[in-house]
């Protein structure tokens, strides 16, 4: 039955992270990007939401797709670089929780209970073509075990990620190995000043023939782990955009020139008219496709095309946001431009938990 | 809780709409070159099978919900390019519902009603009407004299609800009046002669010395009546869903032929241009098909949102802009030959981003409410 009702627990988890973004992450998210990093309290506090806590939960909860997603649209309407910062979290815990084996998931998901915040990323797409080694990460078998071979580019958050989810190339197919940060022969390389996002000191993973035992392949496809990461690329898009969107809406009205606001000019009003039409077509493509993963085994069209979508507009939104604050869009006391480097980064990745 | 699952009716329902658009698609271009003829009640291909709109009403319990269906079955009837059964859309109906005295609804609930609103000056502003019916305050009658034109169903509908500036001693303003088939004064145009939706009966209407009963007259405000816009907004957008549909499908087909096929892993730089520029059209399409969900969930729950409807109608009008404009880009020049059906869905698209409001109207609608500002602080 076709419904676009959130549940109650969705409005309330809803309701808690949208007072965060507007509380702390906000007002936190211009000196995070200058300094190239979080402060650790924000981080902490980010964490005490609880989300990947109950994403580690074996205990299946309601839509979790819907939820996640809708919480990190909120998050990302205060700072889209912190809620990528908590999708590696969440997209490493759904992922073992939900696919991993008993053993997995007592090894890798008790350290999401505790308090302090734990990082972790689904590192899923190899190095680009023109940049890095430019190889595909494979994974082989070698004694009782696997040997993985490739690189991962610009990994949010690596240097503190304890464990991460590395999808490799093998003779059946894409599969997921669970690989602890500190392997020998798994190299993090240094952070990498990036255009946008900046705070998550994304940087490349070279894994030179990283070992691991058989029982760190997560059992299953990719599929859903896949699907997930461009759901909740998609929330992130949406609260960018919105963020955008609504910082705009009153400046138009207040910015006086020619004698009137700019906004009472058609060819800013239409603007603002297409901002709200395609931020509200992310957040709704995005949770149909969520929905649709949590009630099907996969949902590969529809999340990849709500990512499509959101990336192609989101973009599109924050250009726009930059050119109608017109001088003030370029300098670093607004966020505009700020908004428009993480839209731009943003929206050339294939999915959250990785690129 | 957020579900894009279709129940096992709206299943039934719909599997039988894809049925009939497919029989249809066969008599899609019979009107090209025949445009005075009306589009008949029914093709042959119908018999036989279940009527759609029936279904809906019989199993609507079990459904999404009659406005959601409704919506999902215009936009499988412009799949096949034209229904299988004649299934109208008339505005002046919902116009007359909304606006109507339960008795003059009553009256005419059951006749094709066309809406009468576009003169030659202005279509977009109803406030530059300047058809008019004065009050004969001898006979109690209203007589309208004027001329409206683009009129969808001017032929082949039962009445049509006309908007017209009212001349009477204490009243003024503008207001509707039902003016049925057959009423003295009242005379059809020729059929408009159009780039594309050959099959959709436009005509003008004039109105000279025409005079109908007081009763006639819908003194609903018309604030009412332009609301009843907010119902058929999205309606239009699932048209444009459908053409647009069709459009892709056959595209794809056609790239299949050479080895192309959407492929939803892979980025732009792993992918031939051709899939690539499609993919972007097929996201945008899921995304208007939301909007336009949306829309009409919100209209089942709440009544029509204020701009949720325009939010629709300006996504569907540009989607099928986009989507037709692109398919001949990919497709190359075969795309213009009447072999092929693309050339007349670039044609019928084109009418989306116009009729009930043009897009440009539509942004109007949302700037203004999201802004906070008046039609006289912004127009
Ligand atoms: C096939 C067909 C069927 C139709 N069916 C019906 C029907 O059944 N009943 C009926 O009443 N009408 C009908 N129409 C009329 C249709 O609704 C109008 O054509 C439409 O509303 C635009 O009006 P117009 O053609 O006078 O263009 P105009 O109003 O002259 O507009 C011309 C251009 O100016 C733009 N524009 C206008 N005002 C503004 C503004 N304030 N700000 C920015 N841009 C603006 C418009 O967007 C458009 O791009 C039909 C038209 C067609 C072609």
């Amino acid at each position: 039955m076709i419904s676009f009702a959130l549940t109650e627990e969705q409005t309330l988890v809803q309701a808690a992270a949208k007072q965060f973004a507007a509380d702390e992450a906000r007002p936190a998210a211009r000196a995070a990007d200058e300094a190239g990093e979080f402060p650790e309290m924000l981080l902490r506090r980010a964490w005490d939401l609880g989300l990947a806590k109950s994403a580690a939960d074996a205990e299946p909860m309601d839509q979790p797709s819907v939820l996640n997603a809708v919480a990190l649209g909120e998050i990302a309407h205060g700072d889209a670089a912190l809620a990528v910062a908590l999708a590696g979290a969440l997209g490493f815990a759904r992922a073992v929780a939900s696919q991993g084996t008993e053993a997995q998931r007592e090894r890798h998901l008790a350290a999401f209970q505790s308090d302090a915040p734990v990082f972790a990323a689904v590192a899923t797409r190899d190095a680009g073509w023109f940049c890095g080694q430019g190889r595909a990460t494979r994974a082989g078998r070698a004694g009782n075990g696997w040997r993985i071979e490739g690189a991962k580019a610009l990994v949010p958050l690596a240097a503190r990620c304890d464990r991460l989810l590395v999808t490799a190339e093998t003779e059946e197919g894409v599969r997921g190995f669970i690989v602890e940060a500190k392997s020998p022969r798994l190299r993090i390389e240094p952070a990498r000043g990036t255009l946008g996002m900046r705070a998550l000191q994304m940087a490349d993973i070279v894994l030179d023939g990283v070992e691991v035992t058989d029982d760190e392949l997560l059992p299953g496809a990719m599929r859903r782990v896949i699907d997930a990461s461009r759901i909740a690329l998609t929330a992130v898009l949406g609260g960018l955009a919105r963020a955008v969107y609504e910082y705009t809406l009153p400046y138009v009205k207040e910015r006086v020139v020619h004698g009137e606001p700019i906004g009472r000019k058609q060819a800013v009003a239409f603007k603002l008219a297409d901002m709200h039409i395609a931020a509200n077509a992310i957040r709704w493509t995005g949770l149909r496709a969520a929905a649709e993963l949590d009630s099907n085994p996969e949902a590969a069209r529809t999340a990849r095309l709500a990512q499509r979508y959101a990336a192609e507009q989101a973009l599109k939104i924050a250009d726009e946001g930059v050119q109608l604050f017109g001088g003030y869009g370029f300098i670093r006391e607004y966020p505009l431009e700020m908004w428009y480097r993480n839209a731009r980064s943003l929206s050339v990745l294939d999915g959250l938990a990785g690129v | 809780m957020v579900s894009f699952a279709l129940t096992r009716a709206d299943r039934a329902i719909l599997k039988e709409a894809k049925a009939q658009a497919d029989l249809a698609s066969r008599h899609a271009r019979e009107f090209e070159h025949d445009e005075d003829r009306m589009l008949p009640h029914a093709f042959p291909e119908a018999e036989g099978r279940p009527d759609t709109r029936a279904m809906l009403a019989h199993l609507e319990p079990e459904t999404s919900g009659a406005k959601i269906l409704t919506a999902l079955l215009y936009l499988e009837d412009w799949r096949g390019g034209v229904p299988l059964r004649e299934a109208r859309y008339s505005l002046g109906n919902t116009a007359l519902r909304i606006a109507g005295a339960p008795e003059q609804y009553e009256r005419w609930r059951n006749r094709t009603i066309a809406i009468g609103l576009t003169e030659s000056v202005g279509g977009s502003d109803p406030a530059s009407t300047r058809t008019t019916a004065t009050w004969d305050a001898a006979a109690g009658e209203w007589v309208i004299e004027g001329e409206k034109i683009f009129i969808t169903y001017a032929e082949s509908c039962d009445a049509v609800l006309v908007l017209a500036r009212l001349v009477h001693p204490e009243r003024r303003g503008l207001s509707a009046f039902m003016v049925e088939k057959g009423t003295p004064g009242l005379s059809v145009g020729r059929q408009f002669r159009k780039m594309g939706i050959r099959f959709e009966d436009t005509a003008p209407l004039a109105f000279s010395a025409c005079r109908v009963p007081a009763f006639n007259h819908i003194d609903g405000d018309l604030k009412s009546m332009l609301r009843s816009f907010s119902e058929s907004r999205p309606v239009v957008a699932a048209y444009a869903l459908g053409v647009t549909r069709a459009a892709l499908d056959f595209t794809w087909g056609r790239l299949a032929e050479i080895g192309i096929a959407p492929d939803y892993d892979q980025g732009p730089t792993e992918t031939t241009a051709a899939a690539d520029r499609l993919m972007s059209l097929e996201a945008e399409w899921e995304a208007t098909w939301t909007v336009v969900l949306q829309a009409k969930w919100i209209e089942q729950n709440e009544g029509p949102g204020k701009i949720d409807s325009s939010m629709a109608k300006a996504m569907g009008g540009g989607l099928a802009r986009r989507v037709t404009q692109t398919c001949i880009d990919v497709l190359g020049v075969c795309g213009l030959s009447d072999a092929y059906p693309i050339e007349k869905a670039f044609r019928d698209a084109r009418i989306f981003d116009i009729y009930e409001g043009t897009g440009e109207v539509q942004r109007l609608i949302i700037a203004r409410e999201i802004l906070g500002y008046s039609p006289k602080e912004l127009n």
